[in-house]
């Protein structure tokens, strides 16, 4: 009942056309040509060079190329290849053409393309001079959904290389793939992640789970190693926050930039390996120029890692003195060593510890601190395809009520065949809490209240303060 | 003097093109496996490990750098102060060779001026398609006076002696070496000694 998408609804579009000052989304009329072209295949063979990737062989030849859901494609805006979900991208160089020639052709009308629908398909675009990001999928998913979705597969790449040194190499018509080298599998990582990800949806950061005393002797820790070289020290396990110290109150670090650091540190193995010490473009803090980080897991059998980030190239020695004497802290203090491994071990909790009588799911967020939190699935939702749902599920009923950033909806109650949904976004929090359809409203209600309570009492161990 | 308690730190930094093996070496001789799929190297790892020679030991600092094109304006920052590079081709790739050389020219150019220099020619297990004959390698490394050795991280063969003669090679007067960089403490990393 959920699955029409309006345009409208789309935020960013919405923002861009403010900007440009052009009419609503365009449409193409007529795709069957491009559709046929897909039907028929293309005329290029696969070429398999990178056994490593999965479906790597597959092009426009190829049956299985065309049963995969959702396929993502990234091109320069002159249509050149970048890179492709599944496939060869650059055996998809005439199919990655066309979709460029759509683009360009509304542009050439001074309107931008930004979906289109074609059978069971949806085409989103997302234009990031000088890129095109484009997803197709029969997944149902709320157009503006998506389109954040390409935002970070674009942020991944301008973390990788930067903003300035993306514009430089497309307009020296220098070929991107060759300075993206070994990039594919982050941009894979990403679309996996960003496509089942809560605290992703909810544009926020998950944060671990852990007693306050034990977050705040942590926080004190990285406090008290603070210095002129150090932007942020952040200790995190997976993709969970366990810390964060800023150098300047001021700074910001969105949710976004984030999750393109998680995808990049917990995507590379090898930094248990050893220090590192990686260049790294955050593109909300400033897409111009690297920053360089200092990786370090602490305890690489708990995934507890700790990043430090600097604007000096040269800092690498001293960050890993102040890493050494920050984990010296941290085994000093009593207790607090195995505390954090143990609840690093522990954090995840289900809907039975709150307590809350006949809640199925919920997830929350703090607005000011742009930090989440949500229990893990447990039945009915256990099995892939029904936690799937779900997540399907809370994607269109966030699209729906933040449809309109000015005036969204601040209740929302949501029911259909397999779950109710009540939704409350006030000034401090959003709340989606899921139930049986089968349960009364006033229970539902009720419950709601009792578990709203839970997450104030647990507020100082469920997120950084 | 008693040198056996003696320790001499150095720094070391491997270069070469992607894909040849300069991590799969690393992690050799650092922590003594391999791995049959090692991922690409981000920006560059630091490593520690110690050799011991007759009389002293020599603690290497090791920055294994990434061998991806974005990452090459950023060489300088690894190799600068170094006292040793080891310049990493696939004996299978003529033009990870070339590049190998551009390399030693570029650490000639700019590194320190009394670098010790060592080219491996890795994957000697895949010998069977080489594509860069040993005399070859010799013959460059000999006029240009560099430590030469084909290596098989894979198979550990030459590893450990590629870093002993490294070791051996580097002058042990702490006090005048160029460009040092070593008043840092011990690196953070557990470090294990091999014994040789």
């Amino acid at each position: 009942m959920m699955n029409d998408s309006n345009n409208s609804d789309d935020n960013l579009s919405e923002e861009l056309n403010s900007k440009l000052n052009i009419p609503s989304a365009s449409y193409i009329e007529d795709i069957s040509q491009l559709l046929s072209n897909i039907e028929n295949g293309g005329v290029l063979g696969g070429v398999n060079n990178r056994p490593v990737r999965k479906h790597a062989n597959q092009d426009t030849t190829s049956p299985e190329w065309f049963k995969h859901k959702k396929h993502f494609f990234i091109f320069s805006q002159s249509g050149k290849p970048i890179y492709s979900r599944y496939g060869d991208e650059v055996a998809l160089n005439t199919f990655m053409a066309s979709l460029s020639a759509m683009s360009s052709f509304v542009e050439s009308q001074n309107d931008t393309l930004r979906y289109l629908v074609a059978g069971d398909f949806q085409f989103v675009f997302l234009h990031r001079p000088p890129l095109v990001l484009v997803c197709i999928t029969k997944t149902k998913e709320p157009n503006s959904i998506i389109a954040t979705q390409l935002e970070y597969a674009h942020s991944l790449i301008v973390s990788v290389l930067t903003q300035t040194t993306i514009k430089m190499c497309i307009e020296a018509k220098y070929d991107l793939r060759d300075l993206l080298g070994g990039t594919d599998k982050f941009i894979d990582s990403i679309i996996h992640t960003v496509d089942s990800d809560l605290s992703i949806l909810l544009n926020s950061v998950q944060c671990l789970k852990l007693n306050s005393n034990l977050r705040n002797s942590l926080t004190n820790i990285l406090s008290n190693h603070k210095s002129d070289q150090i932007l942020f020290s952040i200790l995190l396990s997976g993709n969970k926050l366990i810390s964060l110290v800023k150098q300047k109150k001021s700074f910001q670090l969105k949710p976004q930039d984030v999750h393109v650091l998680m995808n990049s540190v917990s995507s590379t193995s090898s930094f248990k390996e050893s220090e590192s010490w990686i260049p790294i473009c955050l593109p909300n803090f400033n897409d111009a120029s690297y920053l360089h980080l200092y990786i370090c897991y602490i305890y690489p059998d708990r995934d507890i890692c700790i990043l430090l980030f600097s604007a000096q190239a040269d800092a690498f020695y001293q960050l890993s003195e102040t890493k050494k004497a920050i984990l010296k802290d941290i085994e000093e203090t009593e207790g607090l060593a195995d505390e954090l491994k143990k609840a690093v071990q522990n954090h995840d909790y289900s809907i039975n510890q709150t307590e809350v009588p006949h809640l199925l799911h919920f997830i929350y967020k703090c607005r000011p601190t742009q930090f989440s939190t949500y229990p893990i699935y447990s039945p009915p939702y256990s099995s892939k395809p029904e936690k799937k749902r779900l997540f399907r599920l809370y994607q269109h009923i966030v699209n729906r009520v933040n449809s309109s950033p000015q005036k969204f909806h601040k209740y929302f109650y949501h029911t259909s065949q397999h779950e109710t949904v009540i939704v409350a976004i006030v000034g401090h929090h959003e709340l989606y809490a899921t139930f049986s359809p089968l349960e009364k409203k006033s229970t539902v209600f009720e419950s709601f209240t009792l578990l709203l309570q839970w997450i104030k009492d647990n507020e100082q161990n469920l997120f950084l303060n | 003097m008693n040198n056996n308690n003696k320790i001499f730190q150095f720094k070391l930094v491997l270069l070469g093109e992607a894909a040849v093996g300069k991590s799969s070496l690393v992690l050799r001789f650092v922590r003594g496996h391999f791995l049959d799929y090692q991922e690409s190297t981000i920006g560059a790892a630091f490593l520690a490990q110690t050799v011991c020679l007759n009389d002293t030991t020599v603690k290497f600092e090791i920055w294994d750098t990434a061998g991806q094109e974005r990452y090459h304006t950023l060489a300088p920052m690894y190799y600068r102060g170094a006292q040793a590079a080891i310049v990493v081709y696939d004996i299978r790739s003529e033009d990870s060779f070339e590049r190998a050389i551009k390399w030693v020219k570029e650490l000639q150019r700019q590194g320190s001026p009394n670098i010790v220099i060592a080219l491996a020619g890795n994957k000697l297990d895949l010998a069977a398609k080489r594509r860069v004959e040993t005399a070859e390698a010799q013959q460059y490394a000999e006029e240009n006076g560099l430590l030469f050795m084909e290596t098989s991280a894979k198979t550990s063969q030459n590893v450990n002696e590629l870093f002993v003669e490294i070791a051996k090679k580097l002058p042990k007067t702490p006090t005048t070496r160029p460009g040092s960089a070593q008043t840092q403490s011990p690196p953070p990393l557990p470090t294990s000694t091999t014994i040789l």
